[in-house]
């Protein structure tokens, strides 16, 4: 027998009955979409953090504030009170950082003219732009001056200064937070987003006025510095100056009971390499699972197809066919499902996989990369026909193994 | 030598304690070029005696030789190659594939042989044309004729261009007329020097054949040349 041969009966075998193949296949097809889908996804968003973690440099180090509990769980810099500007002044002295610059977060009400809304307002200083570059559309960013005098000033990102003051430039103009009244001095050019924020939605404030008119609190959420020299040292050199000026008893070196948290770039991509791979087992053994299921559903209807074709079988058998020659018609058939299911999935996977791509480019970071992994296609198109195999052997055996009497005989 | 030398062929039947003696020893031999018709009353073992003729089923007892082979120490596969290369099957119920064509049909037998595709179409045609189905020949075979389906089978049984056509009942599923016609058709197939064995109960049937064997019990009861053998020379 020719190996065509093979292929053109299985193929026949399909074909008579369309609609059913079709239904057996789903299984396969959502389960081989789903991997590509999760896989491009993964994959994009792997790629747009690291990107943005990469932009930003690896020697920028975090300090924030933590509870000082080992038992409450990990730090939140939005709860936490205990970093202050005192902090930054003590890391300024140390000498290990060679740009320090404070953030305080809030949404706060904004209202200009008629327009009303709620924005993200930040508080910082004048060296803000040494760590996050970012270019003037129109005015200055804030200065040492507006800092130290508590100006009641703001820099508007792009889409604040469209939604509020149109094209124009609106430098000059009164842009009023929780009913205080701020000079703009500067508007952003479009910045895109940052670890999921949207830079051009943002207010940007002097941190002192934030403090003392805004929020009436002494604290900050937290502050970004660059290291000089080795990222590792510093942070630990640094974590003793902390323990020391806030005065915790902690001489074993236990981050856990630090009421501050230092981190860098580093353990971001760290943290977000194990996240990431946790992340892939998840969704493969999900995908796995319905692979199985759906191996599972194709056996199912092989076996049922094999009763049915009892007396074909025998027919066959009877002019010819040897037991290795049933076997593989049947496991051809069977594999030929998975295949073209796995290719079905592949195409609805990637087809989703641009549309969610397009959505999030679309409406929310407009950096992020569409990635459609050709490996996962060599995967899938692997991991079908090993389902086709392992799912198929079984009916085959019970095929290749009816005698061609009984089988010829079958009612 | 003869084409089948049975001695003494014996087919149990052993299901659980109970022991179905369905053969109880069978000696015959057939020449090359013969019509033989097997006739005896159901359970007679006149099916079991052609299957194990048509490798089809295995004897229990005895001793079997095809064409100088011992069939006994032949493999699965090697009895599958029998049955592909030696014989052609008519069966009773026609046994085609009812969603595919006449031609497919009649190329079943050949997909599992090694002739490339020029020479089986070229097969395919003869045997089609040899039951007289060209004009039918792209026509699924749930669309034909009980007649039809049987010329069909026939045209399949020939495509391998086997020593012996089996046929079993042939004419049982099909009205006296169209019945005729395959006899007809057969006979016209041992004229052209093919090996016939049929299975049939009915007379009319086995008056086609040259040589009648009689069975009952499991046993030959007797075994007759016809001398008025119907000739054929199929017709329309």
């Amino acid at each position: 027998m020719h190996y065509s041969d093979l292929f053109t009966t299985a193929a026949e075998s399909l074909t008579r009955t369309k609609s059913r193949s079709l239904l057996t296949i789903l299984g396969i097809v959502i389960g081989i979409g789903a991997v590509i889908l999760m896989l491009s996804i993964g994959q994009g968003a792997e790629r747009f953090i690291l990107s943005e973690v990469a932009d930003l440099g690896a020697d920028l180090v975090f300090v924030e504030p933590a509870s000082g509990d080992p038992t409450s769980g990990p730090p939140n810099p939005f709860i936490e009170q205990t970093v202050t500007l005192d902090d930054m002044d003590a890391m300024e002295r140390s000498g290990l950082f060679s740009v320090i610059s404070p953030t305080i977060y809030s949404s706060l009400s904004v209202s200009a003219a008629e327009y009303n809304e709620f924005a993200q307002i930040q508080g910082t200083d004048e060296n803000y732009l040494d760590l996050f570059p970012a270019d003037m559309r129109y005015g200055t960013f804030l200065d040492t001056s507006d800092v130290e005098g508590y100006a009641k000033v703001a820099v508007i990102g792009s889409e604040i200064a469209e939604t509020f003051f149109g094209d124009v430039n609106p430098v000059g103009e009164k842009i009023k937070l929780k009913s205080i009244s701020f000079r703009v001095v500067g508007v952003f050019e479009e910045q895109g987003s940052r670890f999921f924020q949207n830079l051009d939605k943002q207010i940007t404030i002097p941190v002192t006025t934030m403090q003392r008119d805004l929020l009436g609190v002494d604290y900050i959420n937290w502050i970004t510095a660059r290291a000089v020299g080795d990222v590792e040292e510093v942070k630990e050199e640094f974590r003793w100056l902390m323990r020391d000026s806030h005065d915790i008893d902690n001489p074993e070196g236990d981050p856990n009971l630090d009421d501050f948290f230092v981190s860098s770039q580093e353990d971001a991509t760290e943290v977000i390499g194990v996240v990431g791979n946790v992340l892939t087992l998840l969704l493969s053994s999900i995908a796995a699972i319905s692979l199985v299921v759906g191996g599972i559903g194709i056996m199912n209807i092989m076996l049922v197809s094999v009763t049915e074709r009892t007396r074909e079988i025998g027919l066959r058998k009877a002019v010819g066919a040897t037991y290795r020659e049933i076997m593989l018609q049947f496991l051809i058939e069977s594999v030929l499902l998975t295949l073209v299911g796995g290719l079905i999935g592949v195409i609805c996977g990637a087809a989703i996989s641009y549309l969610v791509g397009w959505v999030v480019v679309e409406y929310f970071l407009s950096t992020w990369v569409i990635v459609i992994p050709p490996n996962a296609i060599a995967l899938a198109a692997m991991v079908s026909t090993v389902v086709g195999l392992v799912f198929g052997i079984y009916p085959a055996r019970n095929a290749a193994r009816l005698n061609p009497i009984d089988a010829l005989r079958y009612e | 030598m003869s084409l089948f030398d049975l001695k003494n062929v014996s087919r149990d039947y052993v299901n659980g304690e109970v022991v179905t003696r369905a053969l109880r020893g069978v000696t015959l031999d057939i020449e090359e070029g013969e019509f033989v018709a097997i006739m005896g009353p159901s359970g007679s073992g006149k099916s079991t005696l052609m299957h194990i003729m048509g490798f089809l089923d295995v004897h229990t007892g005895g001793n079997y030789m095809f064409d100088g082979r011992d069939v006994a120490k032949l493999s699965e596969t090697e009895l599958a190659r029998l049955r592909q290369d030696k014989v052609g099957f008519v069966f009773q119920a026609f046994n085609l594939l009812a969603k595919s064509t006449v031609a497919q049909n009649v190329m079943l037998p050949l997909v599992y042989g090694s002739l490339s595709g020029a020479e089986r179409k070229e097969r395919v045609a003869n045997a089609i044309k040899a039951v007289d189905m060209e004009h039918r020949r792209n026509h699924y075979s749930n669309q034909l004729s009980g007649g039809e389906k049987q010329r069909v089978a026939v045209a399949r049984a020939l495509s391998n261009n086997p020593s012996v056509i089996f046929a079993d009942e042939p004419t049982g599923n099909l009205d006296t007329k169209t019945g005729t016609q395959i006899l007809e058709l057969l006979a016209g197939l041992h004229e052209q020097g093919h090996t016939i064995v049929m299975v049939t109960h009915e007379e009319e049937a086995a008056e086609y054949a040259s040589r009648i064997l009689r069975l009952r019990d499991g046993q030959l009861e007797s075994d007759t040349r016809n001398g008025h053998q119907r000739r054929g020379g199929y017709k329309k």
